[in-house]
């Protein structure tokens, strides 16, 4: 069903335009050289600054999620979207749980991915595999998000001119011209481009949409009449538990665990770009995040009627109703979707194309292999990826918010023996393996099996209790090895010890 | 040498988590205020006490390479 007329060919040509300047980019960042190095190309060297960094996490952390998955999760539950800001909020405190101890790591040992963090700690090729395989693993749905946003964009910002298919299809081709030519110096460069326009469509978006009915309080006065469950909260203080209480906590531990995010702490040049990247990125979840509730709440009261999965295109029918007289801010809008789509994809494309170079190509194929060797498999890889993943998003099974939650159930696993191998010095490698893996069986069989929460907790939650059970159960009951323990002290904990607190 | 994981920070956002929960007005939208339910300004400014809090903790509880790492090319 389409909710209006939509942009034209024309605003093919502009996307077009503004991504080929996205591939120009990379091309310079290319030129710049160091980008065939694998340290340079998935990590720029680890030279990022503070505003670089500001803009690199912005624009990896605000996808096509944030103009369709979010929108649409909006659109479906009402004003209490406003949740979204403290599940987002939440991610950045479960960072901060660990970034501090894994930037001082990652600098003294020369990290390049996450699970060198785990195999330099527990001294294990297996719980290396296993990570890496896991980390790849849940990171594809996140780039499905992506392409599958792009293709609710083509069909919603058209008026359903443009087929679903196409979109994806679309920008599958286009980042894989600029991924391949740029690495993550290029990525980088570009992501302060999509970072600024990301953030500038969004809010236009927003303030457009709601002063064009208005203003909000005549928006929630309309949806009191045609949905005034989207404005009331659920009177069951259990669904407030599960579904919002405890879920802040879920989508923390999961959403801290994206590998692009643990390798933006080992890229940041300095602990203290580190810090500022993060306050920088503080209000603008804020920002961002009320902007995403009130777009979705209009939708509600100025759409037709949108199933499940269509809501996922409520902003793109939104600006494809306004596209008459309200041209070139549709356009600025469809251009700040397609800048969160490309930064996140590159950003978690580069994260995925590292960790099977040099986790498993490099350490079980070809451990001689040269940096050279590793940088040119990791654009295989790349390629291999996004044409597996450009298939597989040309039928979306569900909505890009269910993706979101499924990928954080099995990644917040990973969270608890980071956590734990951090700051328990006895916390043994056996402990950690089984714990990991008694917490992702449970989370696989509790969705196999159907089973959407016990009590008040989703399988993710449920997963972590038995993990947290394992692997502290097993550390305590057999105690690593003397040597094990003395290592860990000697490398990981020594130089955490108390030393007079400096200003 | 300053970290962020201190009891008494967690206490704080584990409070300012629960008020951006609107608990004490489920299964209603009223009051309104400027037309708004005030549930949901609640939850709001909860949650931008939560943005500052953290901004907060991250400027002076997070201080840890340079005296750590300093440390290390002295010895």
């Amino acid at each position: 069903m389409s909710n209006g007329q939509g942009l034209g060919f024309e605003a093919l040509i502009l996307l077009s335009l503004y991504l080929l300047s996205h591939i120009l980019i990379g091309y310079f960042a290319f030129r710049s050289g160091g980008t065939w190095v694998a340290k340079d190309y998935f990590l720029g060297g680890k030279t990022t600054g503070a505003v670089v960094l500001f803009f690199a996490m912005l624009a990896t952390k605000f996808s096509g999620n944030t103009f369709f998955g979010l929108p649409g999760r909006s659109y479906r539950i009402g004003l209490l979207a406003v949740s979204l800001i403290p599940f987002t909020l939440a991610i950045s405190l479960a960072f901060l749980t660990y970034a501090p101890r894994l930037y001082v790591l990652s600098k003294k040992y020369d990290y390049l991915t996450p699970a060198d963090y785990y195999a330099d700690r527990f001294q294990s090729h297996t719980l290396r595999l296993c990570v890496s395989v896991f980390f790849i693993l849940t990171v594809i749905p996140y780039l499905l998000i992506q392409t599958a946003a792009m293709g609710h964009a083509f069909v919603g910002f058209s008026g359903g001119q443009y087929s679903f298919s196409t979109g994806v299809v679309y920008i599958g081709t286009v980042m894989l011209a600029y991924v391949l030519l740029s690495g993550w110096r290029g990525v980088v460069w570009a992501e302060v481009l999509q970072g600024s326009l990301l953030l500038g469509a969004i809010v236009a978006a927003a303030v457009f949409v709601v002063s064009h009915q208005g203003g909000l309080a005549a928006v929630v006065d309309r949806a009191l009449a045609v949905a005034p469950d989207k404005v009331a909260v659920p009177s069951s203080l259990t669904e407030l538990t599960r579904s919002y209480f405890l879920a802040i906590l879920a989508f923390g531990l999961g959403g801290a665990m994206y590998p692009q995010i643990v390798q933006s702490v080992y890229a940041a040049r300095s602990e203290r770009a580190l810090r500022r990247g993060l306050v920088l990125m503080l209000p603008n979840y804020f920002l961002i995040l009320l902007c995403v509730v009130l777009i979705g709440m209009v939708g509600i009261v100025q759409l037709d009627p949108l199933g499940t999965i269509e809501a996922d295109q409520v902003l793109a029918q939104l600006m494809g109703q306004h596209a008459g007289h309200a041209y070139w801010l549709t356009i600025f809008v469809f251009l700040g979707a397609a800048a969160a789509v490309m930064s996140t994809a590159a950003g978690v494309l580069l994260s995925l194309s590292s960790m099977l170079t040099h986790d498993i190509y490099r350490h079980y194929l070809r451990p001689q292999a040269s940096e050279n060797e590793i940088a040119a498999v990791g654009r295989v890889c790349t390629v291999l990826i996004l044409v597996s993943v450009t298939a597989l998003s040309l039928q979306p099974l569900t909505t890009l918010w269910q993706l979101t939650i499924i990928k954080f159930e099995f990644l917040m696993q990973l969270y608890l023996p980071l956590i734990l191998g951090l700051y328990w010095p006895r916390f043994s490698s056996r402990a950690a393996l089984a714990g990991l893996l008694a917490g992702i069986l449970t989370v696989a069989g509790l969705m196999l099996g159907g089973v959407s929460h016990i009590w008040v907790c989703d399988p993710g939650l449920c997963g972590f209790a038995v993990n947290a059970a394992v692997a502290v159960g097993l550390t305590l009951l057999r105690p690593a090895e003397t040597a094990e323990q003395r290592r860990t002290q000697a490398r990981f904990f020594a130089l955490f010890s108390t030393n007079p607190d400096k200003a | 040498m300053r970290e962020p994981l201190q009891a008494w920070i967690w206490i704080i956002v584990g409070v300012l988590l629960f008020f951006s929960v609107p608990y004490f007005f489920a299964g209603t939208y009223e009051p309104l205020v400027f037309g708004l339910p005030l549930w949901f300004l609640v939850c709001l400014a909860a949650s931008g006490l939560l943005v500052a809090f953290t901004g907060y903790v991250i400027l002076r509880h997070w201080r840890l390479a340079d005296a750590v790492l300093k440390d290390e090319d002295d010895a």
